[in-house]
Order: structure tokens, then C-alpha cells, then sequence
């Protein structure tokens, strides 16, 4: 087959000659048409050829594009998941920290975190923070009402005192269950004056509710032992002299406040 | 070829059964390095599944679990799922205490993506 550049090259020689020879230009022609239809085929190979790499870029994308949603929706489940088991972990802590920390009955701080908080107040105190008083609560006659109503109605009325005494004070941090029927109170920034009245409101309100008991319900009392912290003291002094002060309000007829300063 | 990974604190007890084909992992697992925990487990299921023919169940009894823990769980189950694609008999099963609800919640997110048996139930013993 002749290259069409030569074909060209003919067909210009024999256009110049204008030889007018009818076998020469069927010839050439027949050759030109072989040539186009070769360069046809080509050009055909190449657009298939062409497609099929636009076919296969096009494939290869959307694979990506696929694995790539995939791999996002991996990931946001596994944040998922995870964040789940962050705040099951969170909740432990809280529910663990609420066990070792509060009494189980009322809610109020246990002895030892009261304690804990006390002490943490001295610390302020002996480094020239305002003082605080400490108030020993005991309910009078616990036992006559256990015995006479049970011992629900009787945690009912420990219920009772610890809310009260947290709406009383704001604070729930600054009351603890330090045993029994015994609640410590903690008043930080009160002088004498003030605890003294405090105690008494706080005796007032409680001896006024109500407990569900019998055709009218009942009563309940309290006794409390208030003193000042002397500062430098220790913890056992500071408790000792409210433990006394609980006593002579309890030795002098119950349902009142001794203060020993 | 049996798999044997002693329970620590941090890490669950895994046991693999190449005779019954029987996985179990049991405990908490927030170790260290998870990936290198549970590698052996990975290739153990590769194996399992690329030269028997048999069915392969995994029995979880997981608590809490860190992040690589999760990941590394979700790419055991993706090999189950791609199993279970070509026709292999492979199963789920999840145990959890009856007090622990949370625990149930986080396994149905597992379950989320598998469409092999994912069997989700409440113990009421402990284990």
C-alpha cells in the first residue's frame, strides 16, 4: 500500500501533468479511498481505545468515591461507639464517686467525706480564711419511733431532716450522715451569733413537719451541739467540744441548741 | 491451631477453637496497644476462614471496651461479614448482664452493619 504521502505526492505530479489519463486517475483514486479508509479504522481504534480509558478513570472514581463513603461511615461509627463507651465510663465514675462519697439512705456526704471537708476548711481557716462552726444534729427519740412506727417511717424521718437541712443551708456539700440518727453541719463563714440562730430556725422547721404516722402523723425533734473552731485546734478537739455541747442539749430536755463557743 | 490470650486488667480473656470453631472473648479491653493484642486473633480468623471450610462462631462477652478495641472488633466482624458474602456459615453471638442495658445498646451499633446471625441476649448469672 502506498503511504498517503507519497499518494499525495502523486496525485500533485499528476495534477500538474494533466496527463488526462482516465487509468492513472482511477488508480489514484482507488488508492486515496483505501487510504481514507485505513486512516478511518485508525481513528475509529483510537476513539474505542480513548472511551475505554474514560471508562476506566470514570470506574476507578466512583470505586474511590465508594470506598471513600465507606470509610467515613467506619469512622463515624466507630466515634459512635466510642463516645458511647466514654459516657458509659463517665456515668461509672459518677455513680462510683456517689457511693464512695454519699450516705446511701439520705444522700448527704458520709462521714468521711464530711470529714475530708472539715478539714480542708481548717486548712483555710489556719491560713486566714474566715472561721466556721460545726453543729452536731442528733433526732430525739429515734428509737421510740422506730419502735412505734417502724423503721421505714423512721428512715423516712432521716429522709426528711437531711433535705431539710440542705434547703435550709444551700449547700450539700456542708452536711453529712455522721452515723445513726446523727447529721454534722458544717457553717462556713458563721460566726456565733449566727450559728446560734440558724440552729434554732433549723429546729424549728424540722419540729414543725410532719410525718405520716398514726390517724394525725407525728412529729420529731431535734437536739444540736454547735461550737465555734478555734484556729490551730485539731479536728478531734473541735468535734469533741460539739459532741458536748449535742450532750447538755440532750441532758437538759432535748429539742434545743447548746452552744459552747 | 488453637489461640490462647491470658485476661489481664486492662485486656479479655481470647480463646480460639480450631477444631470447633468457636471464638470467645471475654472481659474488659483497653489495652495498651490493641492492634498488637489482637493481631494474632486477626490472622487466626484469616486463616480459619482461607483454609476451612467450616462454620466459624465468635461469643462475646465484652464490657468496656477503648476506641482501638472497637475498631479493631469492627474489622473481625468485616471479615465475617465478607465471609458470610462468598456463603460461609459464620454467626455472632452476644452476651451481656441483664442489669447492663447500655452494654446491649452498643452491641445493636455492632450489629448495625452485619447481615450474618448477630445474636444480641441478656445473661442473668454472671459469667
Amino acid at each position: 500500500m502506498t503511504h498517503p504521502r507519497d499518494l499525495e505526492q502523486e496525485i500533485e505530479a499528476e495534477l500538474q501533468a494533466g496527463s488526462g489519463d482516465a487509468g492513472t486517475a482511477r488508480r489514484l483514486l482507488g488508492e486515496l479511498y483505501e487510504s481514507y479508509r485505513d486512516q478511518r479504522r485508525l481513528l475509529d481504534r483510537l476513539v474505542r481505545i480513548s472511551d475505554q480509558f474514560q471508562r476506566a478513570e470514570r470506574d476507578r472514581g466512583q470505586a474511590f468515591a465508594a470506598d471513600y463513603r465507606r470509610e467515613v461511615r467506619r469512622i463515624e461509627k466507630l466515634v459512635r461507639i466510642s463516645d458511647s463507651y466514654q459516657t458509659m465510663l463517665h456515668d461509672l465514675n459518677h455513680r462510683l464517686l456517689t457511693l464512695s462519697t454519699r450516705d446511701d439512705l439520705t444522700g448527704l456526704l458520709n462521714r468521711r467525706s464530711l470529714r475530708e471537708r472539715v478539714l480542708a476548711e481548717m486548712t483555710a481557716v489556719n491560713r486566714g480564711d474566715s472561721g466556721f462552726a460545726l453543729a452536731f444534729v442528733d433526732i430525739d427519740h429515734f428509737k421510740v419511733i422506730n419502735d412505734t412506727w417502724g423503721h421505714q417511717t423512721g428512715d423516712a424521718v432521716l429522709i426528711s431532716l437531711a433535705s431539710t437541712v440542705i434547703s435550709h443551708l444551700g449547700d450539700d456539700r456542708a452536711c453529712g450522715r455522721w452515723g445513726g440518727e446523727e447529721f454534722l453541719i458544717l457553717f462556713a463563714g458563721y460566726d456565733g451569733e449566727r450559728v446560734v440562730a440558724a440552729a434554732n430556725h433549723l429546729r424549728d422547721v424540722v419540729g414543725s413537719i410532719r410525718h405520716a404516722g398514726g390517724p394525725d402523723g407525728f412529729s420529731a425533734t431535734i437536739s444540736l451541739g454547735v461550737t465555734l473552731y478555734r484556729p490551730g485546734e485539731t479536728l478531734d478537739m473541735v468535734l469533741s467540744r460539739a459532741d458536748a455541747a449535742l450532750y447538755q442539749a440532750k441532758e437538759t430536755g432535748r429539742n434545743r441548741v447548746v452552744y459552747l463557743p | 491451631m488453637n489461640l490462647e490470650i491470658a485476661q489481664t486488667n486492662t485486656s479479655p480473656a481470647v480463646s480460639a477453637d480450631w477444631e470447633s470453631g468457636r471464638i470467645l472473648i471475654r472481659g474488659d479491653s483497653y489495652p495498651e496497644n490493641s492492634f498488637e493484642l489482637y493481631h494474632p486473633l486477626i490472622k487466626w480468623v484469616e486463616a480459619f476462614l482461607a483454609n476451612l471450610d467450616r462454620p466459624l462462631r465468635l461469643e462475646l462477652e465484652l464490657l468496656y471496651m477503648n476506641t482501638s478495641s472497637v475498631r479493631v472488633l469492627m474489622d473481625i466482624l468485616d471479615l465475617l461479614e465478607s465471609a458470610f458474602q462468598k456463603g460461609r456459615d459464620v454467626g455472632v453471638a452476644w452476651r451481656y448482664d441483664i442489669g447492663n442495658e447500655r452494654v446491649a445498646e452498643l452491641a445493636v451499633e455492632f450489629k448495625e452493619d452485619c447481615t450474618f446471625p448477630f445474636d444480641i441476649t441478656a445473661r442473668t448469672e454472671p459469667a
